[in-house]
């Protein structure tokens, strides 16, 4: 049996070697120290990082809560808002839930506009939170359920790499007479203030559909207070059957602190997909992802 | 096997075939509707090219008059087209499917894929080629890819993302833009070869095609 004492400068040796390669060693992902051209197609987990965030690991019968997905990206590497723009493709979350568990649409955080070699694309750099809603059946048991999670992204730098994880969250429901499991503050706040704002909650702010002489020449125009930005563009989002645009981002004119885009609009039912014709979009204050952003979604006459 | 055989000439006759001979058999003079535009346009005649496939044979938009013609613009690394991943159209057998489908519809259809990649990939247009070549052999592509060395077709084209689908009917007027698929269960591209070739309204005539951007020079 070796002494204690025989053992300590063997124990020093190593951790003075183990803490030398960490600060030898990159801190960021593997994927940082690929060469560009080392990456295979499918090789997206490698430049970006998932994982899952809850509010606060509680879910309450009849109420809903949000789950996170955090994607993390490499410098230099995004991934796609809804309205991907001219390339690109959305991410896409799968939740395995049980019956009395109803997920929603994802809650999609305003994006930023790429623009460069022919094209404009709309995503998100840097790092992002997909918003989830859980919504739990008013006769949810108390006890706690595990739901699994499957994400996929399309990531993209100057080529486009597939990625995709896996993770599974616990969630607790509390029994109605045990106060030891009370919210203990939202995690996801900063992300939920990542959302657009709905145009309808903004005073002063207005998007209608102005007819012209045939249906050809529809447009689309938003007013309102530009406050203090001094870049105000509109961005289009997914509308099957009406085209807003090119599809590119719109600058607004700004006049005594005032904003107003103009933005030609082309219905065509038949390839509506099935779907409500709908002119929507986003007008974004700034160009950065913490600048404030206003959606709009209104209905278009056939 | 049959159809198979058959499917299999019909869509070789796009490389195999000589332009001159294809276009003696199909005399299909241009509608005097549709006007050349310098830019694909639904309703209107789709823009001319002519490109080489990964063998130097050129092949000209105008060799198949008369036959229905799909374009799929293709990469071979973008994980939605020819790079290996479970979401490539080529790499999860969804082209193949196609092939078989659109045979159902209609013998005669060519299917041609074009990629514009030189650009984006930082590649000559001989290394690009055997690239694709390579790619062809391994995923056992049989139809022609041409290369848009200088990009021009797909700006041509407005072609966005890899991949994105065209139909041009047997008068070369521009039928279907956009995606290959709903990335579910409907496949654009087979529902607008039908309709073109039951003689009905394509609908969706065009829809927002995904995958990798195509990038220009």
């Amino acid at each position: 049996m070796t002494p204690a004492h025989h053992r300590r400068p063997h124990l020093l040796v190593l951790a003075t070697i183990f803490c030398t390669l960490a600060i030898l060693v990159p801190t960021r992902p593997a994927a940082a120290q690929f060469g560009f051209d080392t990456l295979e197609p499918a090789d997206g987990d490698k430049v970006v990082s998932m994982d899952l965030l809850t509010a606060d690991d509680l879910i309450m019968p009849g109420a809903t809560t949000h789950l996170g997905v955090r994607l993390r990206m490499q410098p230099g590497w995004h991934v796609y808002w809804h309205n991907p723009g001219d390339s690109g493709t959305q991410p896409r979350i799968r939740i395995k839930a049980p019956e009395s568990i109803t997920v929603g649409e994802i809650a999609w955080p305003r994006p930023v506009i790429f623009e460069g070699h022919g094209e404009t694309t709309y995503g998100y750099a840097d790092e992002v939170v997909l918003l989830v809603p859980i919504t739990a059946s008013k006769e949810l048991s108390p006890g706690r359920i595990t739901l699994p999670v499957e994400v996929e992204w399309l990531v993209c730098k100057r080529a486009c790499l597939m990625g995709d994880a896996t993770g599974t969250v616990t969630l607790t429901v509390p029994r109605p007479d045990d106060n030891s499991l009370r919210t203990r503050g939202n995690r996801l706040a900063e992300a939920a203030g990542r959302l657009p704002i709905p145009m309808a909650t903004v005073p002063d702010m207005a998007a209608t559909i102005v007819e012209g002489d045939t249906p050809d020449t529809r447009r689309l125009v938003l007013t309102g207070s530009a406050g203090d930005a001094t870049r105000i563009r509109f961005i289009p989002d997914l509308t099957p059957g009406v085209a807003a645009g090119d599809g590119r981002p719109v600058d607004a004119t700004l006049e005594d602190g005032r904003f107003r885009i103009e933005v030609p609009l082309r219905v065509e039912p038949d390839n509506a997909l099935g779907k409500p014709l709908e002119a929507a979009g986003l007008v974004l204050f700034g160009p950065a992802a913490t600048d404030r952003a206003v959606s709009f979604r209104i209905p278009v006459k056939d | 096997m049959r159809r198979m055989t058959s499917l299999a000439a019909v869509l070789g006759l796009a490389t195999l075939a000589g332009a001159a001979s294809v276009a003696t058999a199909l005399p299909a003079p241009p509608p005097a509707a549709a006007k050349t535009t310098a830019v694909a346009k639904i309703g209107e005649a789709a823009p001319a090219f002519t490109l080489k496939d990964l063998e130097g044979k050129e092949h000209s938009l105008s060799d198949f008059k008369g036959k229905i013609v799909v374009i799929e613009w293709f990469c071979p690394t973008c994980p939605y087209s020819g790079g290996k991943s479970r979401n490539s159209i080529h790499t999860t057998g969804q082209v193949k499917k196609l092939h078989e489908d659109l045979k159902k519809v209609d013998e005669d259809v060519v299917y041609l894929t074009i990629d514009s990649s030189t650009h984006k990939m930082r590649m000559s247009a001989e290394d690009l080629t055997k690239k694709d070549a390579e790619l062809a052999k391994t995923l056992g592509i049989k139809t022609p890819i041409l290369i848009d060395a200088d990009t021009s077709v797909a700006k041509a084209y407005q072609a966005k993302t890899t991949p994105h689908c065209y139909v041009i009917d047997g008068e070369g007027v521009m039928r279907y833009m956009g995606a290959f698929s709903d990335q579910a269960e409907t496949n654009y591209v087979l529902k607008a070869v039908t309709a073109v070739k039951n003689g009905e309204t394509v609908s969706p005539a065009e829809t927002r095609p995904f995958g990798c951007g195509v990038k220009v020079k």
